[in-house]
């Protein structure tokens, strides 16, 4: 009996080896979904840490994915030098106090559906973003919309000078509002992209594309693009080794050189308008200044920057990334690294270690636990959030870290749910940081749940909105930037550098500065 | 002393994973002598060093000594398995003898809950349980009692029914004894050993799952040496540095297969019975 029952039992972990042993071959059998070129037409799969709640652009910043899956264009774009130029406005002219944009809409432009796009059908998706949206006069507030042909004409109370910047911004994708939008969070908009949705799941946020037959640009080379999403960088990096997926975004630093000088790849990279932010909760003991400013002079970015994250990232000291115009080797960082002047402001405002469990209390006697949100769906974010709580805790300063998808994490953001929280964002959305600044540090903002408010900021922005002159305006952003130094407002973490890996069979997968043009109608798959 | 040598003679095997398993808690116990740097402090410059001298088994991705990590890890994970084993241990045999002696109502509540728990993947629930309660050590060891109990309440409660009618129960019975009595004096001592072997050969897997829930998110948080965590930490390195999961997953591979050995020679010392194969121990696991 005994003697069955040992042979039954090897013979079963012979099999289950052999099934375990089987796993690791994946890759290179024909299931594994990657790129073919079979009757089905060419195929794709983008694995990415990064996805939308709804395919519905007004929602959050979900407008973002529209574009990203190349299922809606703006009026406008952004070039990689963040000046910008037409899209679906083939031209637009201002008059000289830069109140009234006269957009001329192209005139071969048809939506997926086949519907031709005129000026009052731009007109419909512009104000769709205002009654419905809620963040649309955070860029700015039209007076009047006016339509007629093809000529889309703007009017604003005060001046707009950076107006096709701001309408190159995701939110304002034009969509067909003349077709049933109830179930548009589900089975995304009609728009003018190369690709229209085929299938989103909500809870797994997959989302599938396929051609457009109706695309106004010419030829649409795919036929299916898949984007899978997980915010898990070691299956990103894998599935991208495997063959699962034929192109990844935002590879992490620590993989990035698996890929490097290998034949089977390509890399593509690029500086982005990005800064990883570490917000605080002035609601809370963080609205103690001395407290933000200590913890801003303790936390050592240059080094995380060069040890922890590879040198991929430089390491900040400002809203604006280095990679841009706005200062940041001119302006005066009051709180530059200096760990013992940190923990001498906080000696000398009370902040002690009362009950000796190694942790500082307030100098009411309360104690100090931090909560830290992030994500994993960027690979610098885990590194930021522990390095931040190792760091701390030198300081005596406990912090406890709290994990969440990044949609969780955007709308903990939105409601302040928070003391501290990490969130990489693309400052330079409209090529111009105007719009983040508003949203983010403006009183009111939309994201600005975290307490700040300052006339002095305030008026600098509203100075800069109606501010046409180039160089005025990076005086302003310059000064408005100094303010939020001087307030101790946020931890700057670092300026990322943004990468898209491909297989070398895959062409066409940008990755640009404005980092939401990834697939267009040349994105293409060699037979491989 | 010479019926320690007539001991080990007998039992070497047992001998041998005795002192292995009590070298593990050695190192549990004496980490803070054994570690070489503090397990927590992190030195930027030198993260993600390779194994060398100065770092014994290299530095992770903090730039903290991998090699006191392991250590301290010991504790963490020995505390929480052998605090795991000891509830549901105590939980199940409990629940075993108070259904398996009473019957009825209790016996019909007490196992309906119990074939509840099983009728699920045990780590599937667990998971569940964890994720509402929250990610904590404390927490993912509730979650796995809360799972787990289950084989020790059955086991019990048919090694009960076994004992219940036999003679001297009868005979306790008729001297007039009260059932607390008979529970203590005569019914517990002879579940004991059954309990204990399960409970040594579980030490192990228990070792296992709480690792797999700290790996999973559900256990440990950051910065805590644990095992389980620091694979999954490490993950993200895999090709670019292995040693960051090699050497927590050799510390979790040794443990384990110490309890386990050290499980199965204690069921020889107490149960002799089950070199034939009809030891109840292994019966009623099955």
């Amino acid at each position: 009996m005994n003697s069955t029952k040992k042979i039954s039992a090897l013979l079963l972990s012979l099999l289950l080896s052999g099934v375990l042993l089987a796993g690791c071959g994946g890759g290179t059998g024909n299931s594994s979904g990657g790129a073919s070129d079979t009757e089905q037409g060419k195929n794709i799969v983008i694995g990415t840490g990064q996805s939308c709640g709804t395919l519905d652009p007004l929602q959050s910043y979900d407008g973002w994915y529209a574009v990203r899956f190349g299922i809606g264009q703006t009026l406008t774009k952004l070039n990689d030098d963040f000046s910008v130029s037409g899209w679906l406005a083939e031209d637009y002219t201002v008059n000289e106090d830069n109140t009234v944009w006269t957009f001329t809409i192209r005139d071969d432009v048809a939506f997926s559906n086949g519907t031709k796009l005129t000026a009052e059908l731009a007109k419909a998706s512009l104000e769709n973003v205002y009654e419905n949206g809620m963040r649309g006069t955070e860029y700015f507030t039209p007076a009047a919309i006016e339509a007629d042909g093809q000529t889309l004409v703007i009017t604003t109370e005060s001046p707009e000078p950076i107006l096709p910047n701001k309408l190159a911004d995701p939110y304002f994708t034009i969509i067909d509002t003349t077709v049933d939008m109830t179930n548009i969070a589900d089975e995304g908009p009609v728009g003018t992209g190369p690709f229209v949705v085929e299938s989103f799941d909500p809870v797994t946020k997959e989302t599938v594309v396929v051609k457009n037959e109706n695309y106004w640009g010419g030829e649409v080379l795919m036929d299916r693009i898949t984007f899978v999403y997980t915010e898990d960088q070691s299956t990103l990096t894998m599935g991208l080794q495997s063959g699962d997926f034929d192109a990844v975004y935002n590879v992490s630093m620590t993989s990035i050189g698996d890929f490097e000088n290998n034949e089977s790849y390509r890399i593509v990279r690029t500086a982005s308008g990005r800064t990883a932010h570490g917000f605080m909760n002035q609601n809370g003991v963080l609205g103690d200044e001395v407290l933000r400013q200590a913890i801003l002079r303790y936390l050592d970015r240059e080094s995380y920057c060069e040890n922890l994250l590879n040198g991929e990232y430089v390491a900040g000291k400002t809203l604006l990334t280095s990679a841009s115009v706005y200062g940041y080797d001119e302006l005066t960082d009051i709180n530059a690294y200096d760990p013992e002047g940190a923990a001498r402001l906080l000696d000398e405002a009370g902040y002690a270690d009362i009950d000796g469990d190694g942790f500082r209390e307030t100098p009411e006697g309360e104690a100090i636990n931090l909560r830290f949100v992030y994500y994993t769906g960027r690979p610098e974010q885990q590194i930021l959030a522990e390095a931040t709580q190792l760091e701390l805790a030198g300081l005596g300063i406990r912090v406890t870290l709290e994990v969440h998808d990044t949609q969780t994490v955007i709308d903990m953001l939105g409601s302040g749910d928070y003391d501290m929280l990490c969130m990489s964002i693309n400052a330079l959305n409209c090529g111009d940081p105007e719009n983040h600044m508003n949203t983010y540090f403006k009183t009111g903002g939309s994201y600005n749940s975290f307490g700040y408010s300052s006339a002095e900021f305030d008026s600098v922005m509203d100075e800069l909105s109606v501010t046409a002159d180039a160089d005025r305006r990076v005086e302003l952003v310059k000064e408005a930037e100094q303010i939020l130094l001087d307030d101790s407002v946020c931890i700057y973490y670092c300026y990322p550098v943004m990468n898209f890996v491909t297989k070398s069979t895959v062409s066409g997968i940008t990755s640009t500065p404005a980092d939401f043009y990834w697939v267009s109608e040349a994105t293409d798959v060699q037979a491989g | 002393m010479e019926k320690l040598k007539n001991f080990v003679r007998k039992n070497p095997a047992f001998t041998v994973f005795f002192l292995l398993t009590l070298g593990v808690i050695a190192i549990a116990v004496f980490a803070p002598v054994l570690a070489t740097h503090d397990p927590y402090e992190a030195v930027l410059a030198d993260a993600v060093q390779p194994p060398g001298p100065e770092h014994w088994f290299g530095t992770d991705r903090m730039g903290r000594d991998l090699y006191s990590r392991v250590i301290y890890g010991a504790r963490t994970s020995l505390a929480a398995s052998l605090a795991l084993v000891c509830i549901i241990m105590t939980a199940g045999t409990l629940l075993g003898i108070l259904a398996g002696w009473f019957g009825g109502i209790l016996d019909a509540v007490i196992m309906r809950i119990s074939d509840m728990m099983i009728s699920f993947p045990g780590m599937v629930l667990a998971l569940a349980v964890a994720g509402i309660l929250g990610a904590s050590m404390t927490n993912a060891v509730i979650a796995i009692a809360v799972v787990s109990w289950t084989k020790y309440a059955r086991l019990v409660r048919s090694l009960v029914l076994k004992i219940r009618e036999r003679d001297y129960i009868a005979a306790a019975r008729v001297t007039g004894s009260t059932s607390s009595h008979i529970l203590w004096k005569y019914l517990l001592p002879n579940v004991l050993p059954t309990i204990l072997i399960t409970g040594a050969t579980d030490i192990g897997s228990m070792i296992m799952e709480i690792a797999a829930l700290s790996f999973l998110g559900f256990g440990a948080k950051a910065p805590t040496a644990e095992w389980g965590l620091m694979l999954n930490e490490g993950r993200a390195y895999l090709t670019a540095a292995p040693w960051l999961m090699i050497f927590p997953g050799l510390a979790i591979f040794i443990t384990v297969v110490v309890f386990n050995l050290l499980g199965d020679s204690l069921r020889d010392v107490l149960d002799p019975r089950d070199e034939q194969g009809n030891g109840f121990g292994r019966k009623e696991n099955e």
